[in-house]
């Protein structure tokens, strides 16, 4: 399958006052052609610093995107200047936020919101493209006439739409959804997965979906990668990351959430804390928690093994396994 | 507490209502059920469907409109201030968000201490006592003792969360209102917070009101589960029946909107028209009418709990046929 946007070797950091955080460390990560790839990970995992650095919209100072490529087509999108980069945001790759009470500007009407993105990138005149946001709201199921609404008269899964109506206007190659349905009650979540689902078919947009929980992940992505201390983990296919995990961070995560299709009696919770990204350990950053952590895992960090077909895992365990497997 | 079978709690048609400029506000309306010493009695449902209000009137943080609380058979709604402030260290809560349910300018041992000298349980010049009380609660929470020290903003939401925990225990209380206590958390750090609760309920025999949006957290925990929809239970029944046999369509809709982590579980989604309606001025029929793919002309009569089976009721006309008019 074609590579649609290829991370290569991405550091961000933050200098701040109190130190340097190490948000995101040498992450590799490939977004195939129509697919949907799920980042998974916790708060302060570096998920959202990740997709922020794709649009190039991390604060500087104190950020700073320090090394890597991040190849879209055969241009670096690290590489581009200003204008450029502009035509590409909203445009080829665009971006959904959280939280759609803040992403939204509460003294335009949304109709406006929506047209604004329009004529930046098409060339069509105001009227055209107010006609176009229309027909951008009642894609999402939004009726137009409520195109001169404010954001206030809608409810949140309603913003919502109206958000992702803003992103995909200009029919982007690229969705970068960061926890698109975390602020929302789960019925109305259900409905904005099915609508991105059944967008994602008719446009052929491919969907970067940043997530911390593993249910949206198992019916929303073919790809995942699980993202600790700001790098990845383990990467593969759905079925890999749920059916043959690997490393014992993501085998944890499964571990800890109460699942309502399994019966248990109690839940198996992940012992400790991430470590602080100001002072990550020489060794595996998740070893302190790893309940098969060895001597060599807090001196040596662990690099990136592939297991089979797409399956990587950042651990040693499994790179010892391999070897058994040779022997 | 003479009748061993009596009901912990007991909560009879309780209303809160709420005056708006458009109406009056049903927030928790003609809601009844009763909780057994030692049990958890989860409360699902959506954002505004009333479960906080219903949380916060049980313990008479509002008054509530009409109705009974009955703890240990005895109506508390009808309670002076003094009986009230007695009742307190037998009925706590645990708040949402460890963020803000924490004064910033407190640390860890005076936030602890706080309730145990309002409470007189430990004088207040009696340093040695209340020291010796904090660490006791911290140990039994497990929050580590060089944290003592501490204020909330040093301490991540997991550890707030158990000094919300601390506090609430700090009284020995029998009945516990757990409103939301895990939402906030990431999910390694739910699952640690969910086995204490769950520790401290077999240790101590607490009873919880267990109040969340999270069907998965309310299915592991529960005894009995009731689902709310705009200030009514629609159903209730013990959890694996609920989830094998939901028989209200909202229910159904609630269920099956819950993405299963597991890609070989395929979702089949009831789907639900619109989204959930204002509170306000709501009328006699079913609330639940306007977005049920099973409506009909009965749905405009003032719906009633109806038994269907063994501890199993729902409030909806068709009593869980839902054969017809697929």
């Amino acid at each position: 399958m074609k590579n649609l946007l290829e991370i290569q070797d991405l550091t961000v950091r933050f200098h701040t006052e109190d130190g340097t955080v190490n948000a995101v460390n040498h992450v590799d990560l490939r977004l195939e052609d129509g697919m949907t790839l799920g980042v998974v990970g916790e708060t302060g995992a570096g998920k959202t610093t990740l997709a922020k650095s794709i649009m190039r919209i991390i604060p500087h100072p104190p950020g700073k995107i320090e090394g890597g490529k991040i190849i879209y087509g055969d241009r670096d999108l690290l590489e581009m200047d200003d204008t450029e980069i502009r035509s590409v945001r909203g445009k080829e790759i665009s971006m959904i936020f959280q939280d759609p009470m803040s992403a939204l500007n509460p003294v335009i009407p949304v109709g406006e919101q929506i047209a604004e993105v329009i004529s930046i990138h098409e060339n069509l005149d105001k009227k055209q493209a107010y006609e176009r946001a229309c027909a951008m709201l009642e894609m999402v199921g939004i009726p137009a006439f409520r195109a001169h609404e404010y954001p206030h008269q809608f409810s949140g899964g309603m913003k919502q739409r109206v958000v992702i109506a803003i992103a995909l206007a200009c029919s982007p190659r690229i969705l970068i959804a960061d926890e698109p349905t975390t602020a929302l009650d789960v019925t109305i979540q259900a409905q904005v997965l099915e609508m991105m689902r059944d967008l994602k078919e008719k446009f052929g947009t491919s969907i970067l979906m940043i997530t911390h929980d593993l249910g949206v992940v198992a019916q929303m992505c073919q790809k995942v990668a699980i993202m600790y201390a700001g790098e990845i983990v383990e990467s593969g296919t759905v079925y890999d990351i749920f059916d043959r995990t690997a490393h014992p961070y993501t085998e944890g995560l499964l571990g800890a959430i109460p699942k309502v299709h399994l019966q248990e009696r109690r839940l198996r919770p992940i012992d400790g804390l991430m470590p602080d990204p100001m002072e990550l350990p020489a060794g595996c950053a998740f070893c302190e928690r790893c309940k098969y952590a060895q001597e060599r895992c807090s001196a040596e960090h662990p690099p990136m093994v592939l297991l089979e077909g797409e399956h990587y895992v950042r651990c040693f365990r499994a790179e010892q396994g391999r070897e058994e497997d040779k022997a | 507490m003479s009748d061993a079978n009596a009901p912990l709690l007991e909560v009879r048609r309780l209303k809160k209502y709420f005056d708006t400029p458009a109406g009056p506000l049903q927030a928790v309306d003609d809601v009844s059920f009763s909780i057994g010493a030692g049990e958890t009695l989860g409360v699902v449902g959506e954002s505004g469907c009333g479960k906080t209000t219903l949380g916060r009137t049980i313990l008479r943080l509002q008054e509530p409109t009409d109705g009974q609380i009955l703890f240990h058979g005895d109506d508390i709604t009808k309670y002076s201030k003094r009986q009230l402030k007695a009742l307190r260290s037998k009925m706590q809560i645990i708040f949402q968000d460890p963020y803000s349910s924490l004064n910033p300018r407190q640390t860890v041992a005076q936030a602890i201490a706080a309730p145990l000298v309002l409470q007189g349980i430990v004088r207040k010049g009696d340093k040695e006592g209340l020291e010796k009380k904090v660490l006791e609660m911290m140990d039994r929470v497990g929050l580590a003792r060089r944290f003592v020290n501490t204020y909330p903003h040093e301490l991540d939401g997991g550890r707030r969360q158990r000094i919300g925990i601390a506090r609430a225990l700090a009284l020995d209380p029998e009945f516990i209102v757990c409103d939301e206590p895990v939402s906030a958390l990431d999910v390694s750090i739910q699952a640690q917070i969910l086995n204490l609760m769950q520790d401290l309920q077999e240790e101590l025999g607490l009873t919880y009101l267990f109040i969340t949006h999270d069907l998965s957290v309310v299915k592991h925990l529960s005894t009995r589960i009731v689902v709310m929809y705009l200030g009514q239970v629609v159903e209730s029944a013990d959890p694996e029946e609920l989830f094998r046999n939901p028989r209200h369509p909202y229910t159904q809709a609630l269920l099956s909107a819950i993405p299963v982590p597991s890609p070989d579980v395929k979702m089949e989604r009831v789907k639900l028209k619109g989204e959930i309606t204002s509170p306000v001025n709501m009328g006699q029929g079913c609330r639940f009418a306007g977005r049920c793919a099973y409506a009909c002309p009965e749905c405009s009569q003032a719906q009633t709990e109806e038994t269907i089976g063994e501890g199993h009721t729902v409030r909806c006309c068709r009593q869980g046929n839902l054969s017809q008019n697929e």
